[in-house]
């Protein structure tokens, strides 16, 4: 299912409320940093939310990309980092993820995550709007870097 | 070990958890309880708990129809056990009606099964999908009036839900939004929408149902403008059914009313 859907440009109704909006208008510095985790190995993902937690950051997780995108139904995330993969069929669903996020909140900040990627993958990432593509396997630390740098001011 | 898909938990046992609200008729008389409306929250410990996130997975996933039968199913089997046999209003998307040819029928099957008349359900209309085939879904429409339900609009006013469908649905209630009533007591522009469509509501024969009101000031602007079924925190939150079970048994052994009424009735300065 491609980006250019028309579901994907549906407008939904935007529930998430003015506590979040107003949330949303504080510097990152001065808050907890939201992340979204997409992955669908329960372990990675796991481990992935307790190392982010320990981090400061605010986490939620989701194992599907529609449950990654139903999320943006209740609020809004500084930082997503998605797997490119989540079905374990060789799929690029982390591809939608990015194009979906791209499109409606330019300031997210965007980590595509691959075992499987090539040029072409990579070249369509960056055509949707991924900030930074990283190989696996990648150490969290290293990942926490990475995402500390994207969010720096 | 392999992970449960999301989508599959909504359907085991226990996946999908129903809520009531009651909607409150605050007219001349003392307050009463209009009808209870049927929430539904997903898996505990899930994204999915929240009714939001619940209904856009369920949109993106394209399973409305199966999760709209799901959850009326588990509001009627716990909504049977409200003392009084109340009126209930129950949701469905409209692409379900539209969709699932036996929505009706399956529904009066189950309000059956747990000796539930029909002519005691609403069924309030959710319209996302910005296209869908309208013959089908008049038809639905036609098949649950038949049954002796009742039709409302929800989010009237909001995304997909129009003027076009206020037309064709010919509803019996048309409901405002949270968006709409929150604050409008300070918001003239608010106020001035409200009364937009509890005019359309009168023009069509329709009643209009404010949801989301939380404040004694909400309600008396809703007065005002002459809405009197009413819906929200100021009165009761979204229940489980054994909440609402012994709250009401409470209520009746201390010989007072139940909790939403005397809020109400204190909110409308009538305790």
């Amino acid at each position: 299912m491609g980006v250019d859907a028309p579901w994907v440009f549906r407008r939904s109704i935007d529930r998430s409320g003015l506590a979040d909006s107003l949330l949303g208008e504080v510097p990152v510095a001065e808050r907890l940093a939201r992340l979204l985790v997409v992955e669908d190995e329960m372990f990675i993902r796991s481990a992935m939310e307790d190392f982010f937690t320990m981090r400061k950051y605010s986490v939620d997780c989701a194992s599907e990309w529609e449950e990654a995108e139903a999320l943006f139904a209740m609020k809004t995330y500084d930082i997503v980092i998605t797997d490119l993969r989540l079905t374990g069929f060789g799929g690029t669903e982390g591809l939608e993820i990015i194009g979906f996020v791209r499109q409606r909140y330019p300031t997210t900040k965007l980590i595509l995550l691959t075992g499987f990627g090539n040029g072409e993958i990579e070249a369509e990432a960056k055509r949707r709007g991924v900030d930074v593509f990283l190989h696996k396997p990648i150490s969290l630390p290293e990942l926490a870097r990475v995402a500390d740098s994207l969010l720096s001011p | 070990m392999s992970e449960v898909p999301l989508s599959d938990r909504l359907f085991a046992p226990g996946g999908l958890t129903p809520m009531f609200q009651p909607i409150v008729r605050t007219g001349e008389g003392p307050p009463s309880i209009h009808a209870y409306e049927c929430l539904s929250r997903g898996p505990a410990g899930t994204n999915l708990e929240r009714a939001d996130v619940l209904f856009e997975y369920v949109r993106l996933k394209r399973i409305e129809a199966q999760v709209d039968r799901a959850c009326i199913a588990a509001a009627l089997e716990a909504g049977s056990e409200i003392p009084g046999a109340p009126p209930l209003s129950v949701n469905a998307h409209a692409i379900s009606i539209a969709t699932d040819r036996e929505f009706a029928g399956a529904l009066a099957r189950v309000a059956r099964s747990y000796g539930i008349e029909t002519s005691r359900l609403t069924v309030e209309i959710v319209e996302h999908s910005p296209a869908f085939d309208n013959r089908p879904f008049l038809d639905g429409l036609g098949q649950l009036r038949d049954l002796g339900m009742a039709i409302a609009l929800d989010d009237v006013g909001l995304g997909q839900s129009n003027y076009k469908m206020i037309l064709d649905a010919e509803p019996d209630y048309l409901k405002i939004d949270k968006y709409f009533v929150a604050g409008c007591d300070a918001e003239p522009r608010q106020r001035a929408i409200i009364e937009s469509i509890a005019d359309l509501a009168r023009r069509f024969g329709a009643e209009a149902i404010a949801e989301g009101v939380e404040r004694p000031e909400e309600l008396a602007a809703l007065r005002s403008i002459g809405i009197e079924l009413v819906q929200g925190y100021l009165f009761a939150r979204p229940m489980p059914i054994s909440s609402l079970v012994a709250a009401w048994a409470h209520a009746r052994r201390v010989g007072r009313e139940p909790s939403p009424l005397r809020a109400a009735g204190a909110a409308l300065g009538r305790s």
